[in-house]
């Protein structure tokens, strides 16, 4: 059977970048002084949150599910390793990772086998990891110097480039052989496209998914970890708040079906590249932050709109 | 025999009723904790609180039976005040119908788009609350705007006003609750929310119109969300532009802790009221404890959620393994 | 019995790419008649229903109905027409109570208000009349299928319908419900309504329907009065071609081993599974004969673990063994090819390759990192062996033909290098000569040492290729037949006389 390609299964497959293009595009045609070496940085250090998170989002819903705790997550990792700088950046570092990772399991466990919808689980743990994040510090700001560790996010090469250029690809390649290499990779989808055949195939779905969940929950405390790195600071009041919108965005409008299955991981990344962009263009531009917010929302919508009108003719 | 079987019956009535057993054993451990507990002063103060996020969460409880979500409902709690506050000066009474209005398109466009468009619930009710947040923030200017208190006096004064020794807020959390439960029971339209959460299929075949209940479900709560906004409003004197931000997760944990499934076809507002107390005595005793802080209410609340949720797929795979009856 | 045509329908024929689904078919239903629709998977029947009801577009044909001629666009305006369907998935609300189903949509108001009274009063005066007793305060989902299923019923009663279609009503229904069941058959027989009962019971066609209708590969095979046929005709009629031709078989493998590899003893499932003993050896090809509905497929998921068996004793190469998962059962050494290719077979949005190396990843990676050489040699070596046709190792298995996807799943559980592989009607919609492939394909399994436990509607194909068949019947096993015993009429002959030993039994016992 041949294959044809339509207008809307490219627009799925590649509508990410095409949108990344054309809004490129048009930003170096109106806008002024876009087109400078600044606004790469700016994009990529001020996007640094969105994309990572945005790859662990991508995993759990290929696998049929959501997560949405991991804006708290990442003041949870934030505030373990900002507390413990002084035993060493490492060691510090490990210790948010490890409770992350915790918590990612523990929904995972949740979902997995007592077979709780992944909205409601992740919800409640959206509600009382904020809690707890907040409880480390008595809701205040924890200020914190410590040069080496700063510099993991302010480090800039030949004092013009952000190291985030460097750490960005890192999390790309790991995620991509997640995806593309590994065991793991074709499991997760496999259980989001079709689960009762997965499950018939001897996949273990249980261990799938709480690997799934706690890898995303690992890449949301990494990000926690690099951003306080970057501010300084560690506010456990708003530090990840709203990420997840803007990361379950990236994933939807980078072309991984919402209900599970096929990962699109250079969707997700130019998606994820397309929400901060809006974001700069409007900055830019003299428009206010509030309304890329809204531009966001309606892109979003459109975008799932057209999915949803193809997956449906198949 | 018969005791074995008496046994039985109050263990149905409390699983089927464990959201109000909860706020009973929840009040009980507040009124011998704390001596405050049981005053006037505290228990208006739990009800006015939880009166706004009540009537919120009453309209989530229709989307919810549908089987969906709506998640734009902080945000046009939000749009609600401003347009209120905005159109306060000049005649509060066409701020109030805009504002009803406009919570009510919003409803109307979620639900086009969730019935027609098939697009999932959650994606776009996420849509109109980030599209609708923006909004608010362009129109307030990022600052708090004033209701004009002269002008719009009787408006400020019901925010505060009490009848017969309750607020007025509670009042109306009182009313639409009991309206709501009418509906449910009384109305087709609420037996068809039911039928469409239910078996949306079977609706279908049944010759129900699912696509209209989707809308009106939607409907409903953008206007009972605008309701909510509406006497934040009046309570507080201004618009925020940061009013009902996160309350929809509040709203939709309200839900669930009354009693009704994310899963849809079952759910009472009733329950729903229950959900909302109990948050709202948590959010009570952890001020009046003290020396807590709000953080507590954050974990308790979750906590809470979760063990609720636990406790009703118990219930349900309990229910199927145990004997069906044959005739 | 009223002698007028409620339906009348002539020259019915609908084509699918590859398959005719029906060729010219004649379909009468009289009113108050109760009417069987009977041929196995493939037959036509369920295309026949829902052309009927508007869910399929005919493509050649003319239907009357109550006297107007009809081509329902939708379930929606068949229903409205005065059809009712009774699926297996109902078409009513758990979550509602009995009374308000029947009245979903029309609730009866008073002062604008649902009237609650109204509706439990006149829900409860109806079924009462139609013969059920319950309380139609509670909710559906508290009731049994076999009271859902009448509640169905009697919903489409009070919608006036004059045709009641009822797909398979009884296959999980125990025989009391059946009794029941067959009550309001009567019941509705009597005031006129005409019902159409699809099934493959012999029993039960012969207890309650008057006429019966056969198709066998979308073809009109005849139209008779029940009461004219014996079983064994009837099961002739159903499956068998022509009893008396001799079928050429493929199994001349010398090594049929004597080694047992599994045997289970007692292994049963609600009602679909009644305490089945079987025996495999190694490099044997065992068949399970049976109607639509026996259970074999139930019996075989239990073996597998996809579904939880409630007793039954599992012994592999001597020891006992407990398999609780599917991916237990795989690691022993079992492999399962549904028979519900989309459903629980292919991975619709993942390539070719993925979907085949599925259950192979440890073997072709290390400490979870895939060999990709490894793997596309794995590929290339099973998918050459079974000439899959595919434009590429990364297309999309959903673009194959259904021929080439069973040969893809095929592959999956061949590269596990299985002890015993189970498979569930693994030649159903695949054109002939994928069919043929993939025959010889079971040969060649068994040769190497791999044994088969084969499920198929077709006694040629069992016939052709096993070393053994265990005929199965309402979930028990009824006989085994093997060397020159297994021959068609020989299986006819042990189903028909299954029927007349049970109903024995049932007069004996009371």
């Amino acid at each position: 059977m041949k294959k044809k390609i339509t207008v809307w299964q490219f627009v799925s497959q590649y509508g990410a970048l095409c949108f990344l293009i054309a809004l490129l595009a048009g930003n170096a045609v109106f806008t002024k002084n876009f087109i400078s070496i600044n606004i790469v940085w700016n994009l990529i250090t001020q996007g640094f949150v969105t994309i990572v998170v945005s790859l662990g989002m991508m995993l759990v819903i290929s696998s049929g599910g959501i997560d949405l705790s991991v804006g708290s997550v990442m003041p949870v990792a934030a505030m373990i390793t900002a507390k413990n700088l002084d035993m060493g950046i490492l060691p510090a570092i490990i210790m948010g990772l490890i409770a992350a990772i915790l918590i990612g399991c523990f929904n995972g466990m949740i979902v997995a086998v007592f077979k709780i919808q992944p909205f409601i689980v992740t919800l409640a743990m959206y509600m009382a990891a904020r809690g707890i994040a907040q409880l480390t510090n008595n809701s205040m700001v924890y200020n914190f110097t410590n040069e080496t560790f700063n510099s993991l996010s302010r480090f800039r090469i030949a004092g013009k480039v952000p190291v985030q250029i460097l750490i960005i690809p890192i999390f790309l390649i790991i995620c991509f052989i997640i995806v593309k290499k590994s065991t793991i990779g074709r499991y997760i989808q496999a259980v989001g496209d079709n689960r009762e055949a997965s499950r018939l195939s001897g996949v273990n779905i249980v261990s799938t998914i709480i690997f799934t969940y706690g890898m995303c929950s690992a890449l949301a405390g990494a990000a926690g970890i690099f951003e306080i790195a970057r501010v300084g600071a560690s506010d456990p009041n708003t530090l990840g708040l709203h990420v997840e919108l803007d990361a379950i965005a990236a994933v939807v409008l980078g072309g991984t079906p919402m209900s599970g299955g096929k990962i699109n991981l250079s969707g997700t990344v130019f998606a994820a590249i397309v929400m901060q962009l809006i974001v700069v263009t409007a900055n830019m531009n003299n428009i206010s932050a509030q309304i890329a917010y809204i531009v966001k929302a309606v892109v979003i919508l459109v975008a799932v709109v057209i999915q949803r009108r193809e997956s449906l003719k198949r | 025999m018969k005791k074995g079987s008496f046994k039985n019956e109050i263990l149905e009535f409390l699983s089927g009723h464990s959201a109000a057993v909860v706020l009973l054993v929840l009040v009980f451990f507040g009124i011998i904790h704390f001596d405050t507990f049981l005053t006037r002063n505290n228990i208006l103060n739990v009800l006015r609180q939880s009166s706004m996020l009540g009537v919120m969460s009453i309209g989530m409880t229709f989307v919810i039976i549908t089987g969906g979500t709506d998640l734009s409902v902080g945000s046009v709690f939000a749009l609600s005040g401003v347009i209120a506050a905005m159109f306060s000066s000049r005649n509060i009474f066409v701020g109030i119908a805009l504002a009803l209005f406009i919570s009510a398109l919003t409803g109307v466009i979620n639900g086009v788009f969730i019935s027609k468009c098939n697009v999932p619930p959650f994606v776009s009710t996420l849509c109109t609350m980030m599209a609708l947040r923006g909004v608010v923030h362009i129109m307030t200017d990022e600052r708090p705007m004033q209701l004009d208190k002269e002008a719009a006096k009787g408006f400020y004064n019901m925010g505060g006003a009490e009848f017969l020794g309750v607020p007025v807020l509670v009042w109306i959390f009182v009313v639409i609750t009991i309206l709501a439960c009418l509906f449910l029971k009384y109305a087709k339209l609420g037996r068809n929310i039911y039928a469409v959460g239910g078996n949306m299929e079977a609706a279908r075949m049944m010759g129900l119109n699912v696509d209209g209940t989707i809308i009106a479900a939607y409907t409903l709560s953008g206007i009972l969300s605008g309701i909510g906004g509406l006497m934040m409003c009046a309570r507080t004197g201004a618009a925020y532009p940061l009013a009902g931000n996160g309350w929809e997760m509040n709203a939709i944990a309200a839900v669930v802790l009354g009693g009704t499934a994310m899963s849809g076809g079952v759910g009472t507002a009733a329950g729903t009221i229950v959900g909302t107390l109990i948050m709202g005595c948590i959010s009570n005793m952890i001020n009046l404890e003290g020396s807590l802080g709000s953080s507590w209410q954050y974990i308790i609340n979750g906590a809470a959620l979760l063990l609720a949720v636990l406790l009703m797929q118990f219930q349900t795979i309990r229910k199927k393994y145990s004997d069906i009856e044959t005739v | 019995m009223d002698d007028t045509k409620l339906l009348e329908i002539k020259g019915l024929t609908k084509q699918f790419p590859g398959v005719k689904a029906l060729d010219n078919v004649d379909f009468t239903v009289k009113a108050g008649e109760v009417h069987a629709l009977m041929g196995e998977n493939g037959a036509g029947k369920s295309t026949l229903i829902k052309i009927l009801t508007g869910i399929y577009e005919k493509d050649a044909g003319t239907m009357i109905f109550d006297g107007k001629k009809v081509n329902f666009q939708n379930a929606k305006q068949a229903q409205d027409a005065g059809i009712s369907t009774i699926y297996q998935e109902l078409n009513l609300i758990p979550q509602l109570s009995v009374a308000e189903n029947l009245y979903l949509g029309r609730q009866p108001l008073t002062g604008g208000r649902v009237d609650w009274k109204k509706i439990n009063s006149q829900a409860e005066t109806f079924l009462n009349d139609l013969g059920i007793c319950i309380d139609v305060k509670r909710k559906l989902n508290t009731f049994s299928t076999a009271i859902q299923q009448m509640v169905a019923i009697a919903r489409g009663i009070s919608l006036q319908a004059k045709l009641m279609i009822m797909d398979e009503p009884t296959s999980s229904l125990g025989d009391k419900e059946v009794e029941i069941l067959f009550e309001l058959i009567r019941k509705i027989k009597h005031k006129g309504v005409a019902t159409v009962f699809v099934s493959h019971r012999l029993d039960e066609i012969f207890e309650i329907c008057d006429t019966a209708t056969i198709l066998r590969d979308g073809k009109l095979v005849e139209t008779v009065p029940v009461e004219s046929l014996t079983k064994y005709d009837l099961i002739t009629k159903m499956i068998g071609k022509d009893a008396g031709t001799v079928i050429n078989r493929k199994n001349d493998r010398k090594n049929v081993g004597n080694k047992i590899l599994l045997e289970v003893k007692d292994v049963s499932r609600g009602v679909k599974v009644r305490g089945i003993d079987l025996t495999i050896h190694e490099g044997e090809i065992v068949g399970l004969a049976g109607l639509l509905g026996s259970g074999r497929t139930e019996f075989v998921r239990a073996l597998f673990a996809a579904d939880k068996m409630e007793s039954g004793i599992v012994s592999m190469e001597g020891k006992q063994i407990l398999i609780r998962s599917p991916r237990m059962a795989v690691k022993k050494g079992i492999g399962f090819v549904s028979e519900d290719r989309k459903a629980e077979g292919i991975i619709p949005n993942l390539s070719v390759k993925e979907n085949m190396t599925l259950t192979i990843l440890p073997k072709v990676s290390r400490f979870s990192w895939i060999n990709k050489r490894l793997e596309k040699e794995k590929v290339d070596l099973f998918f050459e062996k079974l000439r899959v046709k595919t434009s590429g190792y990364e297309q999309s298995i959903r673009n194959l033909s259904g021929g080439n996807q069973q040969k893809v799943i095929l592959a999956r559980w061949m590269a596990t290098a299985p002890k015993l592989l189970i498979m569930d009607e693994p030649t159903r919609g695949i054109d002939v000569g994928a069919k043929a492939e993939i025959e010889q394909l079971i040969q060649e399994m068994a040769q190497a040492g791999i044994s088969i436990l084969l499920i198929s509607s077709e006694l040629e194909e069992l016939i052709r290729n096993c070393d053994r068949i265990a005929v199965i019947r309402d979930g028990r096993k009824i006989t085994e037949l093997s060397g020159n015993n297994m021959t068609e009429n020989e299986i006819f002959r042990v189903l028909s006389s299954a029927e007349e030993n049970e109903n024995t039994q049932k007069e004996v016992l009371g």
